[in-house]
């Protein structure tokens, strides 16, 4: 097999491979590390690159795995950590000028146990600044272009992250999401990105942008995949306090027991309205898809949906305004122009605001699980209302269409996936910058489409499941962006 | 339920409330609602934020109308609950 093909392999092929000893961690390093060297200039997926460290660490994982066989799925798989992580002894810049030469000692309690499960780390992923942005655009590393059209922007934050894994840079990557941090662009960029439940997966040595809405979880490119990320970094941590002490367990075990059986709900208001046409029509297809797999598909109504954006808004703007009071009076001109004016937003908000949606909370969390997942096992949504927005569209503008859908579901901590559903016909029939011809733009590749599942509280593997019986009955996900 | 605008009387509030009109008056009020939180703003900054206050109010609105049970026993947000 050539080095170009291996890079494209999932976790789950990769993994076994190495087990029949057909190639090796140092291969699989080597072809991701040749990726990066040939699109990341285009892409501008990595804010650094730890070449050196991770050939050292395929090379470790090829003896060990030659003397002792796998100690896990990833052993020897190489992924990379969006740059919100803490990791021992590179720049951790969580995509600010601020924090541009930031050095920690430790690795994140995710990225420890990556190591532990045997990964090769291959750097760290661009992002919009702090997190705090739904495009990826970065005033200071530039914007993470989307492998499907460069012209467009990958979704954020963790917009390195979403680009890095579709263009075969690297496996699989961990995102943050506060707001739709991993699903947006999961959904943007063709890939699989899972939000677990809240306190499913630790939050150690992440860089906050809002500490009750963030979370941590995989992107890669299949639900498969994410199982097995999933399985190694989920699980309680007593060194944060977020962390749950609900037991994990086995994700890839019931990935094959189909869709039969399974109950759900497509919501009957918010969630699917002024949707683009190309999105809810692929978004439709797809749940009639999970139908004739087997599942009971019925419209159900989610009480408080429309009051949860402005819960979320309230308690995000202000806990983000708390986290980063400092920085914005003694560095104001060091912030993007976005994020500095999404900060100040927070002082809009009164203590009577921000408690009153940390109560809100408490109620639509119980009444969704009185009344929504008593008769539904999962929802199935849009991930966003519209595909990938060009750069140039403007952050504001975009970010509406990009966090409608996801949001909600960080107020309530359930779990929630985005799997490629589709594609639009092509992007060349959507705006994009006029003063670019055809002839000079990236491609003309048609741009994806995201479906969006969310289980009760703790049930991911009903979710991987689901995306995984839906991944087997379809090619979304195999696609591969013409870079 | 009503929605009351003035739970604090906060100053950018009572503007509001006082003169609709009063824009040089909304951007002080503004400014203060803004220093109060620890942040200086002037110029276009100022604008910005004094512009967007109206959206992010009206965002907000529906925290404050929603019936809460004053009567609820004290507990903090559980995160999710258990798994049944």
């Amino acid at each position: 097999m050539i080095a170009a093909d291996l890079a494209d392999l999932t976790i789950a092929k990769a993994s076994q491979l190495i087990r029949d000893g057909k190639v090796s961690p140092v291969d699989l390093t080597r072809a991701s590390l040749d990726r990066i060297e040939a699109l990341d200039e285009r892409l501008n997926a990595f804010i650094t690159v730890t070449a050196d460290a991770a050939l050292a660490a395929a090379r470790q994982a090829e003896t060990e795995i030659s003397r002792s066989g796998p100690r896990s799925p990833l052993h020897g798989i190489p992924v990379a950590v969006k740059d919100l992580f803490d990791t021992a002894e590179v720049r951790t810049t969580a995509g600010s000028k601020i924090l541009a030469d930031y050095v920690t000692k430790t690795d994140s309690g995710a990225g420890e146990r990556l190591h532990a499960a045997g990964a090769v780390i291959l750097g760290k992923l661009n992002l919009h600044e702090f997190a705090f942005g739904a495009t990826g655009v970065n005033p200071h590393y530039g914007p993470a272009r989307n492998p499907w059209d460069t012209d467009r922007v990958t979704g954020g934050s963790s917009s390195g992250s979403g680009a890095s894994v579709a263009a075969g840079e690297c496996f699989a990557a961990l995102g943050t999401d506060t707001g739709g941090s991993i699903r947006i662009p999961a959904s943007l960029c063709g890939i699989t990105g899972l939000k677990p439940t809240f306190g499913r997966v630790t939050r150690r040595g992440v860089l906050p942008l809002s500490w009750s809405l963030d979370h941590v979880g995989p992107m890669a490119r299949s639900a498969e995949d994410c199982a097995i990320v999933l399985q190694a970094i989920a699980g309680h941590d007593p060194a944060d306090a977020s962390s749950a002490g609900e037991p994990a367990p086995s994700y890839t075990a019931a990935l094959d027991s189909g869709a039969k059986g399974l109950r759900i709900g497509v919501p009957r208001e918010f969630l699917f309205e002024n949707l683009d046409p190309e999105v809810e029509r692929a978004v439709r297809e797809a749940i009639d898809v999970l139908r004739r797999l087997g599942a009971e598909v019925r419209e159900v109504s989610l009480p408080y949906i429309t009051e949860a954006p402005a819960a979320v808004t309230a308690i995000m703007l202000s806990e983000a305004l708390a986290i980063h009071h400092r920085w914005l009076s003694e560095r104001p001109d060091d912030y993007g122009e976005d994020v500095h004016f999404r900060l100040e937003l927070g002082a809009t908000f009164s203590a009577l605001h921000y408690v009153q949606a940390q109560r809100f909370r408490e109620l639509i969390v119980h009444t969704w699980r009185d009344d929504v997942f008593s008769q539904v096992d999962l929802l199935a949504t849009p991930t966003t209302m519209v595909p990938a927005p060009t750069i140039e569209s403007g952050d504001l503008q975009a970010t509406f269409s990009l966090i409608r859908n996801t949001n909600p579901l960080n107020l309530l901590g359930i779990p929630a996936i985005s799997v490629p559903c589709g594609f639009t016909q092509t992007s060349t029939s959507r705006p994009a910058r006029p003063e670019v011809s055809k002839d000079e733009r990236s491609n003309d590749a048609p741009l994806p489409i995201g479906l969006q599942l969310a289980a009760r509280w703790w049930d991911e593997a009903t979710l991987l499941r689901a995306a995984h019986t839906y991944q087997q009955a379809t090619d979304w996900h195999t696609r591969r962006p013409p870079l | 339920m009503s929605y009351v605008v003035a739970p604090y009387q906060h100053d950018w509030y009572s503007s509001r409330a006082m003169n609709d009109n009063d824009s040089a008056g909304d951007l002080e009020a503004a400014r203060r609602l803004a220093a109060a939180a620890g942040l200086q703003l002037s110029g276009d900054r100022l604008q910005a934020f004094a512009s967007s206050l109206p959206r992010n109010l009206d965002l907000v609105r529906s925290l404050l109308t929603i019936e809460y049970d004053a009567t609820e026993p004290a507990s903090r947000f559980r995160a999710p609950p258990p798994a049944s």
